[in-house]
């Protein structure tokens, strides 16, 4: 279990963010040059690789022993599995961070990666600038899903009900999803953080998602919430 | 590798292209933008941007068309 002194400073407020001044980053990809590559260019926008594994079990004991701010997890690890690797760590301490990181838009994946609790999901086409942007985000509270994904995330067919969200719920999910974190909702909304905290497991629970992020995205399915502007799907 | 004949096999095969693609991409990407580089680190980016490119290439190779 990771303590909670985490080094990370970063200047949240909206989803663009460009000012990491330390992330502590374990980086676990099976392709040894795109894991090589990533190390020197994440380095170079700023991030600290504390390590890098290319196996989910080497993954999954420097993960423990290094306790990251934020994990960069491939999906397919050769035989290995990430969102396996991702559940099993985030059922060790579920205040781990993780990005998903994979070249497939597939709709299914992209469902059972955010069933698996990872904060974020990003696609191997964005730009190193991208990714630090979407690993600084999700270090430091928020969610992130690829813009790639929306159309995936918007046009996926229901085949469920769910419960109408109220207005508040509504509310609170709409500004997640525009990068704002919980503590950051409650102060615009003037509410106590517990009371968002409430509104939001109450709306994760009307709308059957795991996580944050997985409730963002069947309310942006759904129509409950507008997509936001500009960059990927986030919310704190 | 690959296997576009089994059900999810075309998203497979587009994780398996990104992945090399992406280290091409990133590493021209240095080798266009940094002026400081020795000559044993443009070697290295070259040979990786070669090696994935290679890579790509056997992906292709190897997709079966109908």
């Amino acid at each position: 279990m990771c303590g909670t002194t985490r080094e990370t400073r970063v200047l949240l407020g909206s989803a663009d963010i460009h000012h990491v001044v330390s992330l502590r980053l374990v980086l676990i990809e099976d392709h040894q040059a795109l894991r090589e590559g990533l190390e020197l260019l994440l380095g170079r926008e700023g991030c600290q690789v504390v390590g890098t594994a290319g196996t989910a079990a080497e993954g999954e004991r420097l993960v423990e022993r290094l306790c990251p701010d934020v994990s960069l997890v491939d999906i397919r690890l050769g035989d290995d599995d990430g969102i396996d690797l991702t559940r099993r760590l985030l059922g060790n301490d579920p205040d781990r961070r993780i990005v998903l990181y994979t070249g497939s838009s597939d709709e299914e994946l992209l469902f059972n990666g955010l069933d698996s609790g990872a904060r974020g999901y990003a696609l191997k086409d964005g730009s190193p600038r991208e990714l630090v942007d979407a690993l600084a985000l999700v270090a430091g509270g928020g969610n992130y899903v690829d813009p790639r994904l929306r159309s995936a995330v918007l046009s996926r067919r229901s085949t469920e009900r769910f419960k109408s969200l109220s207005n508040r719920e509504r509310e609170i999910l709409d500004l997640l999803a525009q990068g704002l974190t919980g503590e950051q909702v409650a102060e615009k909304l003037v509410l106590s953080a517990e009371t968002v905290k409430t509104h939001i497991r109450n709306a994760m629970s009307k709308l059957e998602a795991h996580t944050r992020v997985h409730a963002i995205a069947i309310a942006l399915r759904e129509g409950f919430i507008s997509p936001p502007d500009g960059a990927g799907l986030a919310g704190g | 590798m690959a296997e576009p004949g089994k059900p999810n096999g075309l998203n497979q095969l587009r994780h398996d292209l990104r992945t090399p693609l992406t280290v091409v991409i990133g590493f021209a990407e240095l080798l266009a933008s940094e002026r400081e580089l020795s000559d044993e680190q443009r070697r290295d980016y070259a040979e990786r941007v070669l090696n994935a490119g290679l890579e790509i290439r056997t992906l292709i190779d190897g997709v079966e068309l109908d």
